[in-house]
């Protein structure tokens, strides 16, 4: 496993690093997402066939890069939130460090949801709504709803403990 | 922690414990639905082991105060999720507006499959036959799979001649406004005004908004369209898609019109004083050579082009002689 991840490095590092930076247009950050990448596969245990060896990590920086962005944006936003707060009521650095970690869950939960249910589970969960008020916000049958939310707890069930 | 705590549940029951949460959340359960959830839970320890996992999720969910949640969800840029807050009105009127500004989605288009740079147009032969041109500072990402032809466009414009797919795939092209499905077309997207402007040239097209009802168009025609509706149908002009050929075709345009249309193919700024925009043009020019272009304008028209640097230039009047 390391000497197929050292043959990877070796072969391909240098290329990801450029490929990274045209897109990006920053040399460090370049380099510090390519250096995640492979240090990713190695925690992953999963390898590429022979010859995907470039798709393969492109894949893998491109979720990266994805991820930072989205993090930074619930970071910021949530800064945002709660900037207004009175001194006394500022959460602590943990408080915070952990709530973004759950908000960034919470967000993949979301992503993974199609339109409809995640509109109800926002509703229900977010907006304190029960499902007849939800049935009757998206013109559904509260039958759907039903439908909705059970497919939602799976989605969020998947990200928690899928794979 | 022992391993079999961590080891993968049945999906079925799985499925079984969703739908007890799903009913817990629903207000609660009435006598008979306790007394059935807790002879299912007493039935086998995987049961309780799924439940046990559940409540962690609700752990999860609970452990953002729902205001907070709220506020933060909704700044997310995310294309998908800002329709779902649209549809949900009442959030965004609670004040999401920095939300609605984030139409812009620069790490998506940084991670396109293929993309063109500023006064760069490219072409490319699909793996279906389909020829594909984007002009300049555009972004795709092409998905291909057993069941469709799907190409989404992220920025800018495209021009799709459709091949013939022998396992009879559909072809569609989404943008933020919904689908474009093509019937054997030869067509033109561009991405405007907060929707997709569709010049159909060939062919049949089928134009689903996200949020309307889906619409026929005929060879010949235009129409633009948003996530929520669907515009007049117009004419289609070939002459929008000149870039193709790297012309830019103008026949009584107006100058700032054009000279928006031509600051797509050059880096920097093209600033135009409003006092000469007004004024109107006719004729064939090369993209490749904007600077020449540029040159040529201010010998047929009454304006300066005044260049700061070559990355910023401002037209205005040319000043009367006294």
């Amino acid at each position: 496993m390391q000497q197929r991840v050292h043959g990877l490095y070796r072969d391909h590092h240098g290329w990801l690093q450029g490929w990274l930076r045209r897109r990006l247009g920053d040399h460090e950050r370049a380099a510090d997402i390519a250096q995640d990448t492979f240090l990713r596969l190695l925690t992953s245990g999963r390898l590429p066939g022979s010859g995907e060896g470039r798709c393969y990590l492109v894949q893998i920086a491109r979720n990266l890069v994805i991820d930072q962005w989205r993090r930074q944006r619930i970071e910021q936003a949530y800064l945002d939130s709660i900037a207004a707060l009175p001194e006394p009521e500022t959460p602590s650095l943990e408080t915070r460090a952990m709530i973004v970690e759950t908000l960034m869950q919470i967000d993949a939960m979301l992503d993974s949801m199609p339109g409809k249910v995640r509109e109800a589970f926002l509703l229900s969960q977010f907006e304190g709504l029960t499902y007849v008020q939800i049935a009757e916000r998206l013109q559904v049958s509260a039958s759907s709803v039903q439908k909705y939310m059970l497919r939602a707890i799976q989605a969020c069930y998947q990200v928690l403990y899928g794979e | 922690m022992n391993r079999s705590a961590e080891a993968p549940i049945a999906p079925a029951i799985v499925e079984q414990a969703s739908h007890w949460l799903m009913l817990h959340w629903d207000g609660g359960l009435d006598a008979e639905q306790q007394c059935r959830f807790a002879e299912w839970r007493a039935a086998d320890p995987e049961h309780q082991r799924a439940w046990t996992r559940l409540e962690r999720l609700q752990g999860t969910l609970a452990g953002v105060p729902a205001d907070t949640a709220r506020a933060v969800l909704r700044e997310m840029p995310d294309a998908r999720r800002r329709q779902t807050l649209k549809l949900l009105g009442v959030l965004l009127v609670a004040g999401g507006s920095g939300y609605l500004a984030q139409s812009h989605l620069p790490w998506r288009e940084a991670m396109a499959d293929l993309r063109s740079g500023t006064g760069e147009r490219l072409q490319r032969t699909l793996a279906d036959g389909s020829r594909l041109s984007l002009n300049s500072g555009s972004a795709v990402d092409i998905r291909f799979s057993t069941r469709e032809r799907r190409i989404r466009l992220l920025a800018g414009e495209l021009l799709l001649d459709s091949g013939h797919d022998a396992a009879g795939r559909p072809l569609i092209v989404e943008t933020a406004a919904g689908d474009i499905q093509a019937l054997g077309t030869r067509f033109a997207v561009l991405e405007t005004d907060g929707g997709s402007r569709v010049d159909l040239f060939e062919g049949e097209l089928e134009l689903r908004p996200r949020h309307a009802v889906a619409s026929r168009l005929q060879a010949g025609q235009r129409q633009w369209f948003s996530a929520e509706r669907l515009g007049e149908v117009d004419r289609a002009d070939t002459r929008a898609v000149a870039w193709h050929e790297g012309r830019l075709v103008a026949e009584r345009m107006q100058l700032g019109d054009f000279l928006a249309e031509l600051s797509r193919h050059r880096p920097g700024i093209l600033r135009c004083d409003p006092s000469v925009a007004g004024l109107e043009l006719t004729g064939v020019f090369p993209l490749a050579d904007t600077d020449r272009v540029l040159a040529a304008l201010q010998q047929s028209l009454p304006i300066q082009v005044h260049s700061l640097t070559r990355y910023w230039i401002s037209v205005s009047a040319k000043p009367n002689k006294r």
